[in-house]
C-alpha cells in the first residue's frame, strides 16, 4: 500500500513537473513570437498584406522581376479599364522563385490571368544555373517573408536554396531580423501597406543610345529558370489559368524570342514582346540601364490594361467600393508625393500622369531651345506651355491641379535658373521655396 | 558542434531525453556514444587519436595497479612503474607535440639555423589541430600520474574510463577534471534530480548570455581595431584591449558555465573554472581564480614536483616562471603565448619581491588595506597588469604586440572617447551601450559570487511564475541581443583553438 501511494505520489510529481516545464515553454514561445513579430522587417508585409485580405478578388496577377515591380501600376490599370490586379514582381525574382509564389497565390486567389515578365530567364543563371540571384538575400526576403509557413514554402526554400543556413533563415526569419532591436521605427509597430498594390515606380532619368538584341535560337534556352518557366506554363494550363508572357522594354535589352514557341504550344498562353509596339520614348522613360521610370510605367500600364481588356474576359471593378476607396488613397498619395518633391526632373515625370492638369510658364524661349532634355520632359507631360516674362527671378513656373475626393488640389512650383543651362536639369533649376 | 549552434540545440535535449528514459545501467554507455558523436561532429578522422590516448592510458593505469600489487621487490616495482608512467606521458605528449607544436618547432629551428648560417632543412606539414587535444591530454596524464602515486585506483571499467576522457560537456575546452572526482561520480548511479536540472538549465542560460551577448558583441569591436592597428591607434587600442579582457573572460567562462550546466543536468558536477578573477587584488589571486582547473593541474603535476616554494626563493621563482612559460606554450604554438605566460610569471615574482615594500609603504602612510578604496586600487592595478599581458595573447605576433604597446603608451587621441568615433568600429552606439550595460551585469554577478551569494539559488527559491518569467525573459534577451544569425559568422569559443 505504501509503495502504491509512493508510486502515485511520484507519478503526480513527475506529471506536475512536466506540466510546469510545458507551461514555461509555452510562455517563452509567446514572448518569442511577440519579439519576432516586432523585429520582423515589414517590407514584405507592406507589399503583400492587401493581397491576403480574403474579401478582395484579383483577376490579374503580375509576376516577375523588378521590371514588373517598377513598370506595372495596378491602380492606373483599374482607373482606366476597371481591371482588378496585383503586382507581385520584385527585384531579382527568378522564374524558380516565381513558380513557388504562383503556387502560393493560387491558394488564396483564383486569377483569371497571369502576366509573367520574362526578364531574368537567362540573365540570373547564365554562369551558375542558380535558382536565385546571389545577393544579400534582402530581395528574397521581400518575396518570402510574408508567405505563411506551409508545405509550399518549405518546398520552395528547400528547392531554391542549397545552403542549410539560408533555408532556416527563410523558414524562421527571426534568424535574420533579431538584431533589428536598435533600428525599430514606427513602421514596425504601425506597418503601412503599400498603397500601389505591390508596385513601386522610380523617378530617375537615364539617357543612352538604346539597343535591343533578339535571340531566336532555341538552343540558347538552356537554363534552370527556363525549366521553371515550363513548370509555370504546365501548372497554369492544368489550373486553366491563361499566361501572358511578356518582355517589358528597357534601354539596353536582350530578349529571348525563341521562348515564344514554348509558350505558344499551349492554346491558352500567349507571348508578347512589348518592344514590338514602340510604347516608350527612351529620351524620357528609362530609369536606368534595365528599368523604366514612372513615365514609362504609365505607358506600359496603359497599354497592358487596354490589351488585357480587349483580349481577356474579366469582370469590371470600376464601381467596386473597395477599389474606389483604394484609388482615393492612391490619389492623395500621388498629391503628397508631388508636394514633397523639389527636383524638377522628378516633378516633370510625375506630371506625365494625366491625373494632373499642368500649366508651365517659362521666362524665355532660350531655356527650352538650349536644353533638349527639359523640352523632352515637358513635351512628355502634355502640359500647356506659355513663354513670357515672369516675376522676380523666376525662370520656370509650374501650376498643377488635380481632383481628389471632394477637394480640388492646386499647387504652384517656381524655379530660378542658377547658371548656364546644360543637360543637368536638377542642377540648373533651383526651387524657390 | 558549437554550444551556440542549432545542431547542439537539437543534440543536447535528445541526449538528455534518452538519458532519463533508458535504464540506469545503460546511461553511461549512452553518454559515451553521445560524446563520441559530439567529437565526430568536429573532425571525424581524429577520433582515432582520442581512442588511442584513451586506450594507452587505460592500460597503463591497469598495469600500474598490477605492478603495485605484484609480489616483487619495491625497487623493481618503482622502476617498472616509472617506465609505464613515462611511456604513458611520452605517448600522449608526443601526440600533442606532433599535432600542436611540430610546425612551430620546425620553423623555429629553421630560423635559428638560418641565423647561425647553418643549412638545416626542417620539414613542415599541413597539420590540423585536433580539437580538445590539449585538454583531454592533460586530463589523461593527470589520471596516470594519480594512479602512479597511489592517489586513486586504476579504473577497470573501460566504458567508464572512456567516458571520463571524452565526456562531451568538457571535452573540447575543459574544465580539466581530476580523475578521482569525475570517475567517482560515474561510479555512482545517476538519479534524476529536479533541482540539479533546473540549476543546470540556468547555468546554460547564463553561459550563453556571456558568450553570445557579451563576448561575441565585444569581438565585433576588437576585431575591427586589432585588424588594422595602423589606422586605429592610441585610445582605440586601449579600449579594445580592455574589451578583449572581457571578451576572453566571457567567452571562456561562458563555455565553462555551459559545460558545468550541461553536466549538472546529467547529475554530474564539474569543477568551477572561474571565480570572479577580475576582482582579484593581485596577480597571484588572479591565477587562483582564472582557469582554475588548468592552474590546479600545473600546480599538482609541474610546480609541486619541481619543488614548489620549498626550495628557497630563487628556486620558487624559477619554478613559477617555468610553470607560466609552459602554460603560455600550452595555450598555443606561438611566441606571443610564451611571452604572455612569462609576463604573468614575472608579475607574480615581482609581486612577491615587492611585498615587503608594499607592507612598509602601507605602514608608513597609515593606509587601510581593508578599506574599499585600497581594495579598488589593488583590483584596478591587477586588472591593468592582466590587460597588458592580454596584448600578447591577442596580437598576431611579437612585433604587432610591441607596436600596440607603443601606440598605447603614446596615446593622444582622447577625443575619440567623446566624439562618437568609437561607434564606427563595428559597434554602433546602441550596441556599445548595451555592451557596457551587460558588463555592469557581469561585474554585479561576480561581486555577488565573491560574497557567496548564488543568484540561481535565489531564483529557484522564488515562486514558479517568477522563475518562469526569468527564464522566458532571459531566453528572449539572448535570442534578441545575441550575436548570431546569418549576418554574423558563427563565432567559435576562443579556447577551442587550444
Amino acid at each position: 500500500m505504501t509503495k502504491t501511494i509512493l508510486f502515485i505520489s511520484n507519478s503526480k510529481s513527475i506529471v506536475t513537473r512536466i506540466a510546469k516545464v510545458l507551461i514555461c515553454v509555452f510562455i517563452t514561445c509567446i514572448m518569442l513570437y511577440i519579439c519576432y513579430k516586432v523585429l520582423e522587417n515589414k517590407d514584405s508585409l507592406a507589399k503583400y498584406t492587401d493581397f491576403y485580405q480574403s474579401d478582395r478578388k484579383y483577376d490579374v496577377v503580375f509576376l516577375g522581376t523588378s521590371h514588373v515591380y517598377f513598370s506595372v501600376l495596378p491602380l492606373e490599370i483599374w482607373k482606366k479599364y476597371g481591371i482588378s490586379s496585383y503586382n507581385w514582381g520584385y527585384n531579382s525574382c527568378t522564374t524558380a522563385e516565381t513558380y513557388y509564389l504562383l503556387k502560393e497565390i493560387t491558394k488564396y486567389q483564383r486569377p483569371k490571368l497571369v502576366v509573367l515578365d520574362l526578364y531574368g530567364l537567362m540573365e540570373y543563371d547564365k554562369q551558375a544555373n542558380r535558382k536565385h540571384k546571389e545577393t544579400n538575400f534582402v530581395d528574397q526576403h521581400i518575396q518570402f517573408d510574408s508567405l505563411p509557413l506551409s508545405l509550399n514554402k518549405i518546398q520552395a526554400v528547400e528547392d531554391i536554396f542549397d545552403d542549410y543556413d539560408k533555408r532556416y533563415e527563410f523558414i524562421w526569419n527571426f534568424i535574420t531580423y533579431h538584431h533589428r532591436w536598435n533600428t525599430l521605427t514606427q513602421q514596425d509597430f504601425q506597418p503601412k501597406k503599400n498603397i500601389e498594390k505591390g508596385a513601386s515606380p522610380e523617378f530617375r532619368i537615364y539617357r543612352t543610345s538604346p539597343t535591343h538584341e533578339r535571340i531566336l535560337d532555341a538552343n540558347q534556352l538552356d537554363s534552370v529558370c527556363y525549366n521553371y518557366l515550363q513548370l509555370i506554363l504546365e501548372y497554369c494550363d492544368k489550373n486553366e489559368i491563361p499566361v501572358l508572357a511578356i518582355y517589358i522594354p528597357y534601354i539596353n535589352s536582350k530578349t529571348y524570342d525563341a521562348v515564344a514557341a514554348t509558350i505558344n504550344k499551349y492554346s491558352r498562353h500567349r507571348y508578347l514582346n512589348l518592344f514590338d509596339y514602340d510604347l516608350v520614348n527612351f529620351e524620357v522613360d528609362a530609369n536606368d540601364g534595365t528599368h523604366l521610370n514612372y513615365s514609362g510605367a504609365l505607358k506600359i500600364s496603359d497599354w497592358l490594361g487596354k490589351y488585357i481588356k480587349e483580349n481577356y474576359e474579366l469582370s469590371d471593378y470600376s464601381q467596386d467600393e473597395a477599389w474606389n476607396e483604394d484609388y482615393l488613397q492612391y490619389s492623395n498619395y500621388k498629391i503628397e508625393r508631388l508636394k514633397q518633391e523639389t527636383a524638377l526632373s522628378k516633378i516633370l515625370l510625375q506630371l506625365s500622369d494625366s491625373f494632373f492638369t499642368t500649366k508651365i510658364a517659362i521666362s524665355s524661349d532660350d531655356i527650352l531651345s538650349s536644353n533638349k532634355n527639359l523640352k523632352a520632359l515637358i513635351d512628355n507631360t502634355n502640359a500647356q506651355v506659355n513663354v513670357g516674362p515672369l516675376n522676380n527671378n523666376i525662370c520656370l513656373q509650374i501650376s498643377v491641379s488635380a481632383t481628389s475626393s471632394a477637394q480640388q488640389f492646386t499647387h504652384e512650383i517656381k524655379y530660378k535658373c542658377t547658371a548656364n543651362l546644360n543637360e543637368e536639369i536638377d542642377h540648373e533649376f533651383e526651387i524657390i521655396q | 558542434m558549437l554550444f551556440n549552434s542549432f545542431h547542439f540545440l537539437l543534440f543536447f535535449p535528445t541526449v538528455c531525453l534518452v538519458y532519463y528514459i533508458v535504464p540506469k545501467k545503460l546511461r553511461l554507455i549512452w553518454l559515451l556514444v553521445s560524446s563520441y558523436y559530439f567529437y565526430l561532429s568536429w573532425n571525424p578522422k581524429y577520433i582515432i587519436l582520442i581512442l588511442v590516448s584513451t586506450a594507452i592510458t587505460y592500460f597503463c593505469g591497469l598495469i600500474l595497479d598490477r605492478i603495485r600489487h605484484a609480489n616483487v621487490d619495491d625497487d623493481f616495482k618503482s622502476k617498472m612503474s616509472q617506465v609505464v608512467l613515462v611511456i604513458a606521458i611520452i605517448a600522449n605528449l608526443g601526440m600533442l607535440f606532433f599535432y600542436k607544436y611540430f610546425n612551430f618547432f620546425s620553423i623555429t629551428m629553421s630560423r635559428i639555423s638560418h641565423y647561425l648560417h647553418l643549412q638545416i632543412q626542417t620539414p613542415v606539414y599541413d597539420i590540423i589541430l585536433p580539437v580538445g587535444i590539449s585538454f583531454y591530454t592533460f586530463q589523461v596524464i593527470g589520471y596516470v600520474i594519480d594512479v602512479y602515486k597511489g592517489k586513486i585506483l586504476a579504473e577497470k571499467n573501460f566504458v567508464r574510463y572512456a567516458l571520463f576522457v571524452s565526456f562531451f560537456p568538457q571535452l573540447v575546452a575543459g574544465p580539466i577534471e581530476k580523475a578521482g572526482d569525475l570517475l567517482t561520480q560515474f561510479k555512482k548511479p545517476q538519479t534524476a534530480n529536479w533541482k540539479a536540472i533546473k540549476e543546470g538549465f540556468l547555468l546554460i542560460i547564463w553561459g550563453l548570455f556571456l558568450k553570445l551577448v557579451i563576448a561575441d558583441r565585444a569581438a565585433l569591436f576588437i576585431d575591427t581595431i586589432y585588424g588594422d592597428i595602423t589606422q586605429f591607434t592610441g585610445w582605440y587600442l586601449i579600449i579594445a584591449t580592455v574589451l578583449f579582457s572581457i571578451q576572453i573572460y566571457c567567452d571562456f567562462c561562458g563555455y565553462s558555465t555551459i559545460a558545468i550546466g550541461a553536466a549538472k543536468i546529467f547529475g554530474i558536477n564539474l569543477s568551477d573554472n572561474f571565480d570572479a578573477p577580475y576582482l582579484s587584488r593581485s596577480t597571484m589571486l588572479f591565477w587562483r581564480r582564472w582557469h582554475i582547473t588548468l592552474s590546479q593541474w600545473f600546480k599538482d603535476y609541474v610546480y609541486i614536483p619541481l619543488g614548489g616554494n620549498r626550495r628557497g626563493k630563487k628556486r620558487h621563482y624559477l619554478n613559477l616562471l617555468i610553470v607560466f612559460l609552459i602554460s603560455g606554450l600550452w595555450h598555443g604554438a606561438k611566441f606571443t603565448y610564451i611571452v604572455w605566460g612569462g609576463l604573468n610569471g614575472l608579475f607574480q615574482i615581482m609581486g612577491d619581491i615587492m611585498k615587503p615594500i608594499r607592507i612598509k609603504t602601507i605602514k608608513f602612510f597609515h593606509l587601510h588595506p581593508s578599506s574599499i578604496g585600497h581594495r579598488l586600487l589593488q583590483v584596478f592595478i591587477t586588472f591593468n597588469l592582466i590587460c597588458f599581458s592580454w596584448i600578447f595573447f591577442r596580437a598576431a605576433n611579437i612585433s604587432q604586440a610591441i607596436s600596440i604597446i607603443d601606440s598605447i603608451i603614446h596615446a593622444q587621441n582622447h577625443w575619440i572617447l567623446f566624439d562618437g568615433s568609437l561607434y564606427e568600429c563595428g559597434l554602433d552606439q546602441q550596441n556599445f551601450i548595451l555592451l557596457l550595460m551587460c558588463i555592469c551585469i557581469l561585474i554585479s554577478a561576480d561581486i555577488l559570487k565573491r560574497r557567496q551569494i548564488k543568484i540561481r539559488e535565489i531564483i529557484m527559491s522564488q515562486d514558479y511564475w517568477f522563475q518562469c518569467l526569468i527564464v522566458s525573459l532571459s531566453i528572449c534577451a539572448i535570442l534578441v541581443f545575441g550575436i548570431w544569425g546569418s549576418q554574423y559568422d558563427q563565432n567559435n569559443f576562443i579556447y577551442f583553438q587550444f
